[in-house]
């Protein structure tokens, strides 16, 4: 019985660690990387190898490993009631992609590891911290939680079916099933009609300033989203343009952070 | 103790598997769109982004997550229609898709669209997109239960009761793991302009009517009792060549209608 929960809660937690899903976080880096300049690019592949597609949720797999546990604390960002972030030490995005751009903008200095780790993190960190389940608000505090609350799963009146439902899963996973069948490509071409004439507009401004972005994107999120609380099928649709908003701001932003870095 | 690993098993195959249960799958349906959007004309390409803000992919099941919306209830039956006890499609039933996929496309046609308002256009599209598609799933023609007591039944996978509806929805996509539009659409038999002439020709009750009897050879492929894992490796074959010409009659037509529509 042990082995089975064990083996469940395993299931759950490798789930509910992943910034998106798989296509998705390809997505945001392979159209990322298009954004990149010739010589960023260049500098990207020197560092990472030619499987640019390849480079995401490499934390994520050394967890698994029971390796780099302490990167599980770096994927949150969190904003106080004027929405600008909240630093107290290093375990969060801001801090730890600050930090991995000076490695990698003085890594003449450096190995090629500290280079590739650093790199990895402001892949990652880039795409957690415009996932809306790690933007943390301290003007609701239950934004920090993994709260349950309940999803229409279609019909309406009597015959309305629910289901509970996890908080920070469904902003990773909970769009993805929209989309079955789609590769990265397909991602990248869509969120280019939806969203590209935002480039400008998302990569104005510096890393504090996308926190504090987030933070207003997500904010009337919590005008109705609390422990326990519902969401309707039309809502659930409705709100996949919201997380298209932060996987684009997320891709742009990477986009932005490589070429400082890897100029 | 078994009772219990039972119902966490059910608990956990229901969490991850609840969803995904949507008329011609959710693959069926983007494969089509991603397909028929490699077939439109530039033009017509530029009007669909215009007014949906998205890919034609990106809406293939819009119609599946807003049927039981209250609002969108109405268009609930329009993912199938109606055939009768003589295997004919009925026409003109406005409680069936057929009727408003000629409805929309007469509305539309001839500059049409440019008198509506744009939302009115852009659901208009919606509902195309997954219509058109839906129409040529052979288990989205409805046979009268009365009429026709013979096309009701289920089937069986490895033993157990397997909903008839539910098998020839998900067909495009089983025993494909791991496929993706993109490598479905690299597969597909491409057509010559004259066989796309040919495809596109007749309107969505005719081509609801060639589904009908699609439909008809489906329940012979897999007659009451069939145990799908039981399957040939040519019956296997047999049923994915039947359901992947229906798309590519999915996707000429949808894109044939689409560049009909926005034709300057």
């Amino acid at each position: 019985m042990k082995k089975i929960f064990l083996a469940i809660a395993l299931v759950m937690g490798v789930y509910s660690a992943q910034a998106w899903n798989w296509v998705y976080d390809q997505a945001t880096l392979l159209w990322a990387f298009e954004n990149l300049t010739p010589q960023a690019q260049a500098e990207f592949k020197r560092y990472l190898g030619e499987d640019v597609h390849r480079q995401i949720q490499t934390f994520e797999a050394a967890r698994k490993k029971g390796q780099l546990r302490e990167t599980a604390d770096w994927r949150t960002i969190s904003l106080d009631m004027d929405l600008k972030p909240v630093i107290t030490d290093d375990k969060n995005a801001i801090v730890q992609i600050e930090k991995a751009m000076e490695v990698v903008k003085n890594r003449a200095t450096k190995s090629n590891e500290e280079v590739a780790f650093a790199l990895h993190t402001i892949i990652e960190l880039t795409i957690e911290m415009h996932n809306v389940g790690n933007v943390h608000l301290e003007e609701f505090p239950f934004s920090k939680d993994d709260f349950e609350f309940r999803q229409s799963m279609g019909g309406y009146g009597k015959k309305e079916k629910f289901r509970n439902r996890k908080w920070k899963h469904f902003w990773s996973y909970g769009f993805s099933i929209f989309h079955s069948a789609w590769s990265s490509g397909m991602h990248i071409r869509d969120l280019k009609v939806c969203q590209g004439r935002y480039k400008e507009q998302y990569q104005a401004g510096s890393l504090r300033d996308w926190a504090t972005d987030m933070g207003k994107l997500v904010k009337p999120l919590y005008e109705w989203a609390e422990p326990g609380c519902y969401l309707s099928r039309q809502a659930h649709a409705e709100h996949e343009e919201l997380f298209l908003a932060g996987v684009a701001r997320a891709s742009f932003r990477m986009a932005v952070l490589l070429n400082e870095a890897l100029k | 103790m078994r009772k219990n690993i039972l119902k966490i098993t059910l608990a956990v195959v229901a969490l991850f598997a609840t969803e995904r249960v949507m008329a011609w799958g959710g693959f069926g349906h983007t494969v089509a769109c991603y397909a028929a959007e490699q077939f439109l004309t530039p033009e017509a390409k530029q009007k669909c982004r215009h007014y949906l803000r998205s890919t034609l992919a990106y809406q293939a099941s819009w119609m599946d997550q807003y049927r039981s919306i209250e609002g969108y209830t109405d268009c609930d039956k329009w993912h199938s229609t109606n055939i009768d006890a003589k295997y004919k499609v009925k026409v003109g039933l406005p409680t069936t898709g057929a009727y408003h996929i000629e409805r929309i496309r007469k509305e539309m046609m001839n500059g049409g669209y440019k008198s509506m308002p744009d939302s009115l256009v852009k659901i208009n599209l919606q509902y195309l997109v997954h219509m058109i598609p839906d129409h040529h799933c052979p288990v989205h023609v409805r046979w009268d239960k009365s009429e026709h007591p013979e096309f009701h039944y289920s089937l069986k996978n490895k033993g157990k009761k397997l909903s008839y509806h539910g098998f020839w929805d998900g067909s495009v996509a089983r025993w494909r793991k791991g496929w993706n539009a993109e490598k479905y659409f690299e597969k597909m038999e491409k057509l010559s302009k004259s066989q796309i002439k040919k495809v596109q020709k007749g309107d969505g009750y005719k081509w609801t009517q060639q589904t009908a009897d699609v439909s008809r050879y489906c329940f012979k492929l897999t007659p009451e009792g069939t145990d799908i894992s039981k399957l040939s490796k040519e019956d296997r074959a047999e049923i994915h060549r039947v359901v992947d010409l229906q798309i590519q009659r999915a996707a000429y037509r949808l894109a044939g209608v689409l560049n009909e529509i926005f034709k300057e």
